[in-house]
């Protein structure tokens, strides 16, 4: 399964990171996203829902992983 | 328990030097703090207010600005109506300022850098009390941007500034007229943020308690409306709020020494707003709302359990170092940056408050696309 790190990006490029992968190179397969920002997960969950997706992920101390998955795939 | 003593710290630090200031500034520090807090608390983050909504149509942020500025109108009309029954002379301490093309060419080149930058100046300041490495770069980048604004402002202020009108809505519609105008059109951009805006995930809470609202974010939206209600405080003691004069004033001085500044700006000591005028103080009440900003944030956050060290990619301090340029510039121009022209301007019910912010709307969107190529 794919993984796309977006610690220490700066503000904003984590989701436009995620949207990119997610619209021209997942080919609707699921992947992992490895962030450090906790509100950086709730905007990828409105990201997933906005393009059909799903993202089931919880913080882990100080980091997350999230996992994105087709909606019905 | 580290968190806590040094939150103790924080507040005793803040507590004991406003004992050493008079009373004004003393009252600058507390608003200084109490807004690093309330941004850090409610994650009010201008950039994401615009960016936010152009990626994700997530319109929290945003309903937090309208807030914002909702509740401030409305206190400011208030203390203009006791202070200036008839609205037939320009109120002296509020930021009303030319409406012009500088000012719109100001917000341009402030919206792009701070999408660029991942924050705008006061975000920059109160992710810098969150314990953030690339915050400093971004601050340190407006310093540059200012000197470039500086050896074009006597350009600016001959062509345009100095007969662009200064245009305050309660002296051609009276205020009940402005404050029903702003109100409309503030109503309906919220409505147009209900319509067509994303309705956030909302994770399961847990009752809301004294821990449970130090722990989780507040609300954009009552962060907002308490910013409001703070600037209506800050304005009722003559003081708009405002995050970038002290950074102006030093970097003017830097650049004076160096000899990138003109000796002379024209016509700058006579603009309201956050202008970077000289002063003879070693700090002043902006120097001193800003570092208690950053404290206020930092106590926030050390409270919350959200202060860590924050490191970025090299790539993150590139972008906030030509952020900051840009943010800088348009600070200078302006008059002013998301705090002292957008908020302090639209609530005094200045058109350049207005203008300002249609402009930063259009630069976050082209920061947004950067950001896109880039990603």
């Amino acid at each position: 399964m794919s993984e796309i790190d977006i610690r220490g990006e700066p503000c904003g490029m984590p989701v436009l990171r995620v949207e990119k992968f997610l619209l021209e190179k997942s080919g609707g397969v699921p992947f992992t996203v490895v962030g450090d920002d906790a509100q950086t997960l709730d905007q990828l969950r409105l990201l997933a829902a906005r393009h059909g997706w799903t993202c089931e992920g919880s913080p882990q101390g100080r980091e997350f992983r999230a996992t994105f998955a087709k909606r019905g795939g | 328990m580290i968190r806590y003593g040094a939150a103790a710290a924080v507040a005793a630090v803040l507590i004991v030097s406003s004992l050493f200031l008079d009373n004004a500034t003393a009252f600058f520090a507390a608003c200084g703090a109490a807004f690093g807090a309330l941004l850090q608390r409610s994650r009010l983050c201008f950039t994401a207010a615009f960016r936010d909504l152009f990626v994700l149509r997530d319109r929290r942020a945003a309903f937090g600005i309208l807030a914002a500025l909702a509740v401030g109108s409305v206190g400011y009309a208030a203390v203009y109506g006791l202070q200036l029954p008839g609205a037939r002379y320009l109120p002296d301490t509020a930021h009303l300022s030319p409406a012009g093309p500088v000012v719109f060419l100001g917000g341009l080149a402030f919206g792009l850098g701070m999408v660029l930058a991942g924050g705008c100046i006061s975000g920059n300041l109160y992710r810098l009390g969150e314990g953030s490495l690339v915050a400093p770069v971004a601050l340190a980048g407006c310093i540059p941007g200012y000197w470039l604004a500086f050896s074009l402002w006597n350009w600016f202020y001959a062509t345009s500034v100095s007969t662009a009108p200064v245009v305050w809505l309660p002296k051609h519609l009276g205020y009940t007229g402005a404050v029903a105008l702003q109100l409309g059109v503030l109503g309906g951009l919220g409505a147009l943020l209900f319509w067509k805006g994303a309705a956030a995930p909302q994770p399961a809470r847990e009752p809301l308690d004294l821990k449970g609202a130090l722990r989780e974010p507040w609300p954009a939206w009552a962060g907002g409306a308490a910013i409001g209600m703070l600037a209506t405080l800050a304005y009722l003691w003559g003081h708009p709020l405002g995050v970038t004069a002290e950074i102006g004033r030093l970097s003017r001085l830097a650049g004076a020494a160096l000899g990138l500044v003109p000796a002379r700006l024209e016509g700058l000591h006579r603009l309201p707003g956050c202008s970077a005028i000289g002063s003879d103080r070693r700090l002043t009440e902006s120097g001193v709302f800003i570092l208690s900003l950053v404290a206020g944030s930092l106590l926030s956050a050390l409270l919350s359990g959200e202060f860590r060290i924050r490191v970025g990619k090299p790539r993150t301090y590139a972008l906030a170092a030509a952020g900051g340029v840009l943010l800088g510039f348009g600070a200078m121009i302006s008059l002013g940056c998301t705090v002292g022209t957008m908020l302090s301007g639209i609530m005094a019910f200045s058109l350049h408050g207005w203008i300002f912010t249609a402009a930063l709307a259009g630069g976050a969107w082209l920061g947004t696309q950067a950001l896109r190529r880039l990603a």
